[in-house]
């Protein structure tokens, strides 16, 4: 899938089919080898309070669910408010790799090139 | 220290809280805290050190708790928000309940999908409970309109009763270890059976510590023209049980709609109950509010509206939106929708209103501490 970055491979291997689950599938067995590109996660200002007050984080991650399996370890309270208990992106919640939304892309498999700008962003919905 | 009414005001757009001096001549108001985010719970703890607590249902970020131990001048979340287990497959979605458990620290929790969590250190930490999250019918439990929810929490002695939309009522009578429906008499309007085990759309129950066994619910009503399967079901909005909810009557005669959400009990006077008739459209029958007060347990009811719009309102009062201090001449409080808090002083004699252009409420909560 073409995408504005131009350098991103989607991944063949079926995923998990609730949208935005993170939940590892057979797919994370099989990673390909190589150096883990070091990405940059932008945190919303309502969610740099759980962060320690971050606007940005850095992290190694070679698709946006690793990125999270990451954020889950590392940075557990800023996880929770991103993904619900199932490991589900939360649903009033945007991904966007650069400038892309994940759900156009490849969901949470989306995968990421050394660079790549991760941000999370709450929907335009609600009253 | 002064005893102070205090109020806990739940609204679209975070939480508020209004206190005043003993003859409730004026109240102050702060807040929102957690502003923004829709807050469906509220708790006011005065077991010792008063303490408060709030829902706080980001519907971007997920569920928090706010707690307040300086008197609801400042809200911090706790260290963690109900969550279901990992491999449960249900995600929490919204709180709607919060009372205070046994322990000094004890809370209980009720949730959206329709569960119930316990704290036993102050909301920093829950579980599950699994003898009513994990019951053989809580797969089979609808979301009524307001969504899947467990809405009420009484605690009496052993005995333990939810109140669940739409599950209907369930009762433990082993601390919370097991639970069983208990819904004879509770009818439903919105399925074949009129009166099925399980799936009322129970909306409020109230008790009494006065009146052992006595129990008021406000269930979904509005039933009186069915005329599909299973006819037409008069009356079965408002209930009462004088057996520890094992059973059910109806006591909605007199009243111009067996509609409504909130059901609140007089806090020294177990005959005296209060509720607020609805109309099919979720609005005040005729636009003219009124409260409703039955001092006989339901067997006749009187409307209560002075001081109170007599025509063009149309405001819902939601479930939990409805409360009566503890004062020798007790207070009710009701919120709407449109994001007016009124006051009915002698027990709902004479109405005012408090605040009159908050968000839309969804709930009220009162106590001395």
């Amino acid at each position: 899938m073409a995408t504005s970055t131009g350098h991103r491979q989607q991944s063949q291997i079926p995923v998990c089919n609730r949208v935005g689950c993170i939940v590892p599938t057979a797919s994370d067995k099989f990673h390909p080898m190589g150096p883990v590109p070091t990405i940059t996660i932008h945190v919303p200002g309502p969610l740099r309070t759980y962060c320690a007050g971050a606007a940005q984080l850095s992290i190694s991650a070679d698709t946006v669910r690793t990125a999270l399996e990451d954020l889950q370890r590392s940075q557990a309270a800023l996880y929770r408010n991103v993904c619900d208990e199932t490991g589900t992106v939360r649903r009033h919640l945007n991904v966007f790799v650069n400038s892309d939304n994940v759900r156009d892309l490849n969901g949470v498999d989306t995968t990421l090139a050394p660079g790549d700008v991760v941000t999370i962003l709450p929907a335009v919905s609600g009253g | 220290m002064v005893d102070r009414i205090i109020l806990t005001i739940g609204t679209k757009k975070g939480l508020f809280v209004a206190d005043a001096a003993k003859p409730r001549r004026s109240f102050a108001l702060r807040g929102p805290f957690g502003p923004g985010i829709p807050v469906y719970s509220t708790l006011i703890d005065t077991r010792g050190t008063p303490c408060l607590y709030a829902s706080s249902c980001n519907p971007f970020f997920g569920m928090k708790v706010l707690r307040s131990t300086d008197m609801g001048k400042s809200f911090t979340e706790t260290k963690s928000a109900p969550a279901f287990p990992k491999d449960d497959g249900r995600a929490l979605v919204n709180i709607w309940g919060l009372e205070a458990g046994g322990g000094k620290k004890d809370l209980w929790c009720g949730v959206e999908p329709a569960s119930l969590f316990r704290s036993h250190d102050g909301g920093d930490s829950w579980d599950l409970v699994p003898g009513i999250s994990n019951h053989d019918h809580a797969r089979k439990w609808q979301p009524g309109n307001g969504g899947l929810c467990m809405h009420t929490i009484i605690r009496d002695g052993n005995r333990v009763h939810l109140g669940i939309s739409t599950g209907g009522h369930y009762l433990s009578e082993d601390g919370g270890e097991t639970f069983r429906a208990s819904n004879q008499g509770v009818g439903a309007g919105f399925a074949p059976d009129p009166y099925p085990e399980f799936g009322q759309c129970v909306h409020k129950i109230a008790r009494h510590d006065d009146a052992p066994g006595r129990l008021y619910m406000q269930n979904h009503g509005g039933w009186a023209d069915w005329t599909g399967p299973g006819g037409p079901r008069p009356d079965i909005g408002v209930l009462r049980s004088d057996d520890y909810g094992h059973s059910w009557r109806s006591i909605a005669k007199g009243l111009p709609s067996d509609f409504g959400f909130p059901i609140v009990v007089h806090p020294y006077d177990a005959d005296t109950v209060y509720v607020m008739p609805l109309d099919a459209t979720r609005s005040c029958p005729g636009g003219a509010p009124a409260v409703w007060r039955s001092e006989n347990g339901g067997e006749s009811w009187s409307r209560l509206a002075r001081g109170l719009p007599r025509k063009q309102s149309y405001f819902t009062v939601l479930r939990d939106a409805m409360d009566i201090d503890r004062l020798k001449a007790p207070a009710l409080y009701f919120g709407t929708t449109t994001g007016q808090l009124w006051i009915g002083r002698e027990g709902g004699e004479q109405w005012d209103c408090l605040f009159d252009s908050l968000p839309p409420i969804y709930n009220v909560k009162v106590a001395v501490a």
